[in-house]
């Protein structure tokens, strides 16, 4: 079901309706039952394999959490008896069966997602074989991680083994964030998904408008840039250098538009049954640089990486012993930098393949990780260089810095829809030769499916998000607004018309899926 | 109290919007693409036929009422449209059942060869612009191509909202009333291109009329009959695209089974007196203003014979006569603007 | 607009693309996207005074190429939209054609004899077993019709009894 379908808002409104008559105690249950329905209708093959991962994660779960009370317990009973070494003895072999049962359950689980997401990746990139017709059940990169991430979390002893599978269930599967995230948290989740929620008119207004904003992202901005986007990639022989140079800054357009949008709608839509998602941006074309940009664009994703991956196997005692040996035989410098390094390189390499099963997510993923590598060890030269010319202190210095963050970024994206990277190498190339650029920018834009009025209606709409944007650094568009309700309905409803009007919908315009949705 | 007041307030003001914009963004029809104001134009008719006369572009442009009623004094009206299918005919025929039963129903068969709705924009052509019956309804459902919704015609908005970027004067002048753009569903054409060759007619893998469009021609004939309204069935003069003997056929098949007359003007051509070389405004695909006349003559003559049409030039309802009088007098200035324009831009 | 809908059965649809009055015609609401032009790159395609004919190919350089035709120039408007098809009559085939783009492409080449054949050598009148023997048996078979498709062409053999009696080569979607 496409979030920008007439038929998912039914969905929801039906949904809505339910939830707000119905006993407040059976609240999560209509929610369970609209996720079974929402994923139903995506295919029903895809339930198994979600199915699957909720019943090993909640065993695996229930396991490890009653292991550790058993533990907690038999040491407290046992506590005059028993020497300390004895007592060590007894949390370790506790501890060990306890890891085995969540590399089991993790092994399952990314088993599963592995096999089903890169059998045809590596078919295609080390055998000869013919690649095999596998089903993707909706949103397994993203449940799969949450679901691990609750695990790691109850291992750690860090949140409560949940009782009741259905409300497991639930956590797993709530279908607006299904889809695209975010990657949430049980212990933040379930504060708000199990308790009681009485009707209340602000909140269905104020999660309306924040899918209404969504929705103007999506529909106005990200779905028209991807029209003229799809012409220049679709022909490297004609669509190059200036062309190549349009077409990374309309999918710099789209894929935060696109990205964003869709996740203001899955908050707002969360928001409408009173469940309180992690945000994911943070203003990210803010950033100075790209460290702080993934800290700040897809905030669930990049945190989960850093709390379930970076940190422990930076921290692992193989870790440890690796550095300790190469600072012994190869020198201070290579020892001390090869947790981090080694950490770093292998985050990115997944992360980029998260992305999608293929070579030029890898290749994307590696040079981010490179920028900010390299980045880090040019730090003390810079700090050098600006204690002699102080050039920090220029004002125009942080633009000049989210200027080039921007850059990279945006160049480093050219990998993503250029699936070909020797195509987006060199379309990256092509950009620098100024053969086309009077052309194509008097003339040739107008040739990749925008009209002039398209581009018009492009301009306002960044503008629009660049000045909200620029708003909120103070506070929160909304609550500046909530002082102001005849102003904040004449905004919603100039939103609502304009979505209605210049919306990228119906015949002429064909819809296209989040781009988040396939990963 | 003030709050249920100020969220009705809330409410109406964005439909109203809505509203507005839908009037602004849909098209008009008025100068261009004149073929999508016909459908709707109907209703500002006066609704008292005799003869209604279904079918798409060979019979508005190739029959004329005006004509019609000088000769023979019979009222008829033209409910066609561009491409317009069986089923579409059936439920137009069903449509204009609602306001008056005509003495006649005439159908143009071309259609009959066509199995699918091909076009979209033909489909709102057709459907837009009649007013909102069962008989909408499932002309919509019947005709809807892989893409279109249901939705989108019960929201025009939906369907238009692009053409924002597209909006003339037109659209703000017509936004609530659009002029007439035909005399009783004639859309006149002065144009002269003569045949001088004709493509071959390629040999068909398969000549069968659809199913469905037999269902529906059977309908047509079946909501006649319970109406005690004469079905002629009838196949416009034209020499392209060509109509195959095998289709003929069918037609003779069928109209003898029912019971319903069939008229085959084309193979009538020299009687009814059309030239190839004058009377055509495309090569011979539809007629201009001079075949359509004489398509008329022969036309309406059949029909009062047969069916003993009343002649209303002397009725004793004289706002009828005067009704058609006007009409014609409007039939025949535009036809000779047209006519002088077309002579002067020469 | 896409003639998506001409997809179905091909030598009837072609024929039958103006019978009711008209191609598809332009949408008058403005479709917004505007594809890249893609060479056809099909196994079929019909040669005649050593030009290559290909479907979707630039009609303007074919009849140019080609010379006066034989039998006549036709063209057929549709109804409400400027879309026109336009039919070169030669002495052996007809080209039909159409507008995309503001340029006039190449729809469809019907054989309307014998005196020529396909590049493959079957020409009507032959057997159907000859058909398959030289076109392999990967077709699909709708109403008495072969139908050989390769990208964007399809070549139809109409059979009628065992013999061909029509060939057309023509765009398949």
């Amino acid at each position: 079901m496409l979030f920008t379908s007439f038929y998912f808002l039914v969905f929801v409104l039906i949904t809505l309706f339910v939830y707000y008559i119905v006993q407040k105690r059976f609240q999560w249950i209509v929610l369970l039952c609209a996720n079974i329905y929402f994923y139903a209708y995506a295919g029903l093959g895809g339930i198994l394999f979600i199915a699957a991962t909720i019943c090993t994660t909640y065993i695996g779960a229930r396991y490890i959490d009653a292991d550790k009370q058993k533990t907690k317990q038999y040491l407290a009973q046992e506590k005059e008896q028993l020497t300390k070494e004895e007592k060590k003895a007894y949390k370790t072999k506790a501890q060990s069966r306890q890891k085995r049962c969540l590399a089991t359950v993790l092994l399952i689980n990314f088993g599963i997602l592995a096999v089903l997401k890169y059998t045809n990746f590596i078919i295609l990139s080390f055998t000869t074989f013919q690649t095999v017709d596998l089903i993707l059940p909706m949103g397994i990169s993203f449940y799969t991680f949450q679901s691990m991430g609750y695990l790691i979390d109850v291992y750690r002893g860090k949140a409560d083994a949940e009782q009741n599978v259905f409300r497991f269930a639930l956590f797993v599967s709530f279908f607006p964030q299904l889809v695209q995230g975010p990657i949430n948290r049980w212990n933040d989740l379930k504060e708000t998904m199990f308790v009681e929620h009485a009707f209340e008119w602000n909140r269905i207004r104020s999660g309306a408008e924040r899918m209404l904003w969504g929705y103007f992202k999506k529909m106005v901005i990200a779905d028209r840039a991807s029209i003229a986007l799809a012409t220049i990639t679709g022909d490297t022989s004609t669509y190059y250098g200036a062309y190549a140079f349009v077409g990374m800054l309309l999918y710099a357009v789209e894929l935060y538009a696109d990205f964003t949008g869709g996740i203001d709608v899955t908050i707002g839509v969360a928001e409408l049954f009173g469940i309180r998602l992690a945000e994911n941006f943070h203003r990210p074309f803010f950033s100075k640089n790209i460290a702080e940009y993934w800290r700040r664009w897809h905030i669930t994703l990049c945190a989960w990486f850093k709390d379930y991956l970076f940190y422990p196997l930076s921290m692992s005692k193989w870790m440890n012993k690796t550095s300790k040996v190469l600072k012994k035989r190869v020198g201070k410098a290579v020892g001390s930098r090869f947790p981090v390094y080694f950490s770093s390189l292998t985050v990115w390499f997944v992360t980029g393949i998260w992305h999608g099963a293929s070579w030029n997510f890898v290749v994307w993923g590696l040079l981010n990780s490179m920028v900010m590598l390299l980045s880090q060890e040019f730090k003390p030269l810079y700090e050098k260089t600006n204690h002699k010319l102080h050039y920090r202190n220029i004002p125009c210095y942080k633009v000049f810095e989210i200027l080039r963050t921007t850059a990279i970024v945006c160049v480093l994206q050219m990998l993503d829809y250029y699936r070909n990277i020797a195509e987006a190498f060199k379309m990256m190339a092509s950009m620098f030769f100024p053969g086309n650029y009077a052309n194509v920018l008097t003339d040739g834009i107008f040739h990749l499916g925008l009209t002039m009025a398209d581009y018009f209606v492009l301009l306002m709409g960044i503008i629009i998000i660049w000045c909200v944007s620029m708003l909120q650094r103070k506070q929160a568009i909304r609550k500046r607004l909530s002082t102001k309700p005849y102003l904040r309905y004449v905004i919603f409803m100039l939103l609502f018309l304009a979505i209605v009007v210049f919306g990228t919908y119906g015949i002429g315009y064909e819809s296209s899926q989040f781009i988040y949705n396939q990963f | 109290m003030k709050k249920i007041r100020n969220g009705i307030i809330a409410v109406v003001i964005p439909v109203i919007c809505l509203y507005l914009l839908q009037c602004l963004l849909t098209p008009k029809y008025a100068t261009d693409i004149k073929e999508g104001a016909m459908i709707a134009e109907y209703y500002n008719s006066n609704k008292n036929h005799d003869v209604l006369i279904l079918g798409d572009c060979e019979v508005y442009e190739n029959i004329s009422p005006a004509t019609m009623w000088e000769n023979n004094g019979i009222t008829s009206y033209i409910r066609g449209s561009a491409e317009q299918l069986i089923w579409q005919s059936y439920y137009l025929l069903e449509d204009t059942l609602r306001y008056e039963t005509p003495k006649v129903v005439v159908l143009n068969v071309l259609a009959m060869q066509q199995a699918e709705a091909k076009s979209e924009a033909y489909n709102r052509m057709t459907i837009d612009g009649m007013k909102w019956s069962k008989a909408k309804l499932h002309s919509i459902q019947e005709s809807m191509t892989e893409k279109e919704t249901l939705s989108s015609y019960i929201f025009p908005l939906l369907r238009y909202h692009s053409r924002w970027s597209d909006l003339s004067f037109e659209d703000v002048s017509y936004m609530w009333k659009t002029p007439n753009v035909t005399t009783n569903g004639y859309l006149m054409q002065t144009g002269v291109r003569p045949v001088t060759n004709l493509p071959k007619a390629v040999p068909l893998a398969n000549y069968q009329f659809s199913d469905r469009n037999y269902e529906y021609l059977n309908k047509i004939a079946q909501l006649c009959k319970e109406h005690h309204i004469e079905l002629v069935l009838i196949k416009a003069p034209s020499v392209f695209p060509h109509w195959y003997d095998e289709w003929e056929e069918q037609i003779q098949n069928f109209a003898k089974e029912q019971g319903v007359s069939y008229l085959n003007l084309a193979k009538a051509s020299e009687e009814i007196g059309i030239d190839y070389t004058q009377d055509t405004y495309d090569y011979g695909q539809h007629m201009n203003v001079f075949g359509a006349e004489k398509t008329s003559v022969y036309l309406a003559d059949i029909l009062q014979n047969r069916y003993n049409l009343q002649d209303h030039r002397n009725d004793e309802n004289k706002q009828l006569i005067e009704q058609w009088n006007r009409l014609t007098a409007d039939y025949h200035m535009e036809r000779q603007d047209k006519l002088s324009q077309a002579e002067s831009g020469k | 607009m896409k003639r998506k809908s001409l997809v179905a059965v091909a030598v009837l649809s072609a024929s039958m693309m103006l019978a009711a009055c008209g191609n598809a015609g332009q949408n008058n609401a403005g479709s917004n996207a505007t594809q890249a032009v893609a060479q056809s790159n099909s196994k079929y395609y019909f040669t005649a005074k050593n030009t290559d004919l290909k479907i979707d190919g630039n009609l303007t350089e074919y009849t140019t190429a080609l010379g006066e035709p034989s039998g006549g120039y036709y063209e057929a408007k549709s109804c409400a939209f400027d879309g026109m098809d336009k039919f070169y009559t030669y002495d052996s085939f007809v080209l039909q054609g159409y507008q995309k783009d503001g340029q006039d492409r190449l729809y469809a080449i019907t054989l309307s004899d014998d005196s020529v054949k396909t590049k493959e050598g079957v020409r009507i009148g032959d057997k159907k077993d000859k058909v398959v023997s030289a076109y392999g048996n990967e077709y699909k078979e709708e109403n008495g019709q072969l139908i050989y498709t390769s990208e964007n062409t399809s070549l139809v053999f109409v059979i009628k009894g065992d013999t061909v009696e029509s060939i057309q080569y023509t765009m398949s979607n």
